[in-house]
């Protein structure tokens, strides 16, 4: 396959990491297709240079933001209908809105692609029925906590479906383009020059969030346990970090404190990833730099506090990740220190750095390659998968088996009652036809019920990502196969014995 | 200052938006570029715009 597909997802560092990490993926199964990518200025330095990427195009907002600030109508208009043109250059085979935003979902209106995934702002019918036959969205859990696919696998999974016109997902990609580094060339910062590669633990304390951040003072008592044991330790950090850093520095003992190698505020992005890339292992949160460390192949053990490891943990093999949390909150509460992270105490983070010793009253899982569904699993010491991966098991169980269109119906699943019936009724009308001009409305007020009555359940979740990618332009078709995607899921959930934890809770 | 024609384009767009109605080319325009202009990521929420 050929042909150039865009991407959308231009903020936060460490979710471009994971964007590039499902370009990669897609990139193993099609690698002659071409990547362009829309990034914000404070990613550039992830995605320029990136031997992933054929062309990137950069936000204007600071040349916007100048011009609406001086009232200045004409120039406004000129930028963005400039920068829109950049983009238009290019018919798409594919373009991916992975940034479920409204500035994305308007981008991705004026994008020329022959196809398109992610949310699409264009005629004020975004969320609606009638929008996600256009838009193939893909789905998450209205619950997030309970997310039971890592984004990678969300993203790359959105674009070989929407590539392969529904069907199933590629093979799982060889562990060598796993294993590919998905980052430009990393240059070694002048603040590591005392680093010795492979000879230090680098930490990395800081987030935007203040939910996700282990407390300064935890941070000081593993500096000096590490650096008390001969190791040296590098942190690292965004400049507007460095006063945490020194606080943490300045409140470990003298001695210890000289083998610290402060490299806050002192590299890019691309440095800092040449950092965490040569260190024996990265300690930090849910940060970039986990996920830095993750694409560059370093292990990272990754405190959680308040978001779900199973959704945005270090992507790839061997990583491990302390859940101080087991049932993170659906609105992911970010913003007040986290009772968890704060319950972890450093002595028990180093002596599973020093010793091997898990923390105890913790989950320790470790990250790992479910090759069967062809995505990211958490497994703990028993080999057990955390309960959201064996749930994302089951709804992959229900999406690839209805890539291939084997016409499930109703005769392999239970009869369905209540407000699964009446869907279900709904969409066989739908598929038999002829519909008359309120039934997109009939429809959607029937998975408006069934989504407030089992918003969490495997049905629902299956169904509404199952939906995703199916092609359009027939819409008897369309409903024919959402029929019998729905009648997977109830097979699924009927057959499958797998717990529900978001349920159970 | 905010740009009278964009911001009350995007206005317009917003308000469309919430009843689901159509949007012209000049109010998704408008609309961009006022979100565009004005968003600020999650790092900048914290610690201010660049």
């Amino acid at each position: 396959m050929n042909g150039a597909v865009l991407v959308l997802l231009p903020h936060n560092p460490g979710d471009v990491v994971m964007a590039l990490q499902a370009i990669r993926r897609v990139k193993a199964s099609y690698p002659d297709l071409a990547f362009d990518y829309v990034a914000s200025e404070e990613c550039r330095g992830l995605v320029e240079g990136n031997p992933l990427l054929r062309s990137v195009f950069l936000l204007p907002r600071r040349a916007l933001r100048e011009r609406w600030e001086a009232g200045d109508d004409a120039g406004l208009f000129a930028r963005v209908e400039e920068f829109i043109a950049s983009l238009r250059r290019t018919r798409y085979r594919l373009s991916a809105n992975l940034y479920q935003e409204r500035a994305g979902g308007l981008l991705q209106g004026f994008i020329d692609a022959e196809r398109k995934v992610g949310l699409e702002l264009r005629d004020g019918t975004d969320m609606g029925v009638a929008s996600r036959f256009l838009e193939h969205l893909f789905a998450v859990p209205a619950d997030r906590g309970g997310n039971a696919f890592h984004a990678v696998d969300l993203y790359a999974r959105a674009m070989l479906r929407s590539l392969e016109d529904g069907g199933p997902d590629s093979p799982a990609p060889a562990k060598a383009a796993l294993a590919a580094n998905v980052l430009p060339p990393l240059v070694r910062p002048d603040a590591a020059r005392a680093l010795v590669p492979g000879g230090y633990l680098a930490f990395h304390p800081g987030s935007a969030w203040p939910g996700k951040r282990w407390p300064e003072a935890h941070w000081s008592g593993l500096v000096a346990r590490c650096a008390e044991a001969g190791l040296t330790v590098a942190l690292t950090g965004a400049p507007e970090e460095k006063p945490s850093i020194d606080r943490i520095l300045a409140a470990v003992p003298a001695p210890a404190r000289a083998r610290a190698v402060d490299c806050c505020g002192a590299t890019t992005l691309i440095g800092s990833a040449w950092i965490h890339a040569h260190a024996r292992l990265v300690v930090t949160g849910d940060t970039v730099a986990m996920h830095l460390a993750a694409a560059t192949g370093a292990p990272a053990l990754a405190l959680f506090g308040p978001s779900n490891p199973v959704e945005t943990g270090p992507y790839g093999r061997g990583h491990v990740i302390v859940q101080t949390d087991p049932a993170p909150a659906p609105d992911l509460a970010l913003h007040t220190e986290h009772a968890g992270l704060a319950r972890l105490r450093p002595e028990e983070v180093a002596a599973w750095i020093l010793d091997g010793e898990a923390p105890g009253g913790f989950p320790l899982w470790e990250t790992a390659w479910d090759a069967d569904r062809g995505m990211q699993t958490l497994q703990g010491a028993d080999r057990l998968p955390h309960p959201a991966c064996a749930r994302g098991a089951g709804l992959a169980r229900v999406l690839d088996a209805s890539a291939d269109r084997s016409g499930w119906g109703l005769r392999q699943a239970p009869a369905p009652g209540g407000m699964r019936g009446a869907l279900y009724r709904i969409l066989e009308e739908g598929a038999r036809g002829p519909r008359d001009g309120g039934y997109l409305a009939r429809l959607q007020a029937a998975e408006k019920d069934l989504e407030e009555e089992t918003r969490n359940d495997l049905v629902w979740e299956a169904y509404r990502i199952a939906c995703n990618g199916l092609p359009t332009r027939d819409l008897a078709a369309h409903l024919r196969a959402r029929t019998e995607r729905f009648a997977l899921a109830l097979r699924e959930e009927a057959h499958s014995r797998i717990a529900d934890p978001i349920r159970e809770r | 200052m905010e740009p009278s024609r964009a911001a009350a384009l995007a206005q317009s767009a917003e308000d469309k938006l919430a009843k689901a109605l159509p949007l012209s080319r000049e109010e998704q325009l408008a609309l961009l570029a006022r979100l565009l202009a004005r968003q600020e990521t999650r790092r900048e929420r914290k610690y201010g715009s660049p």
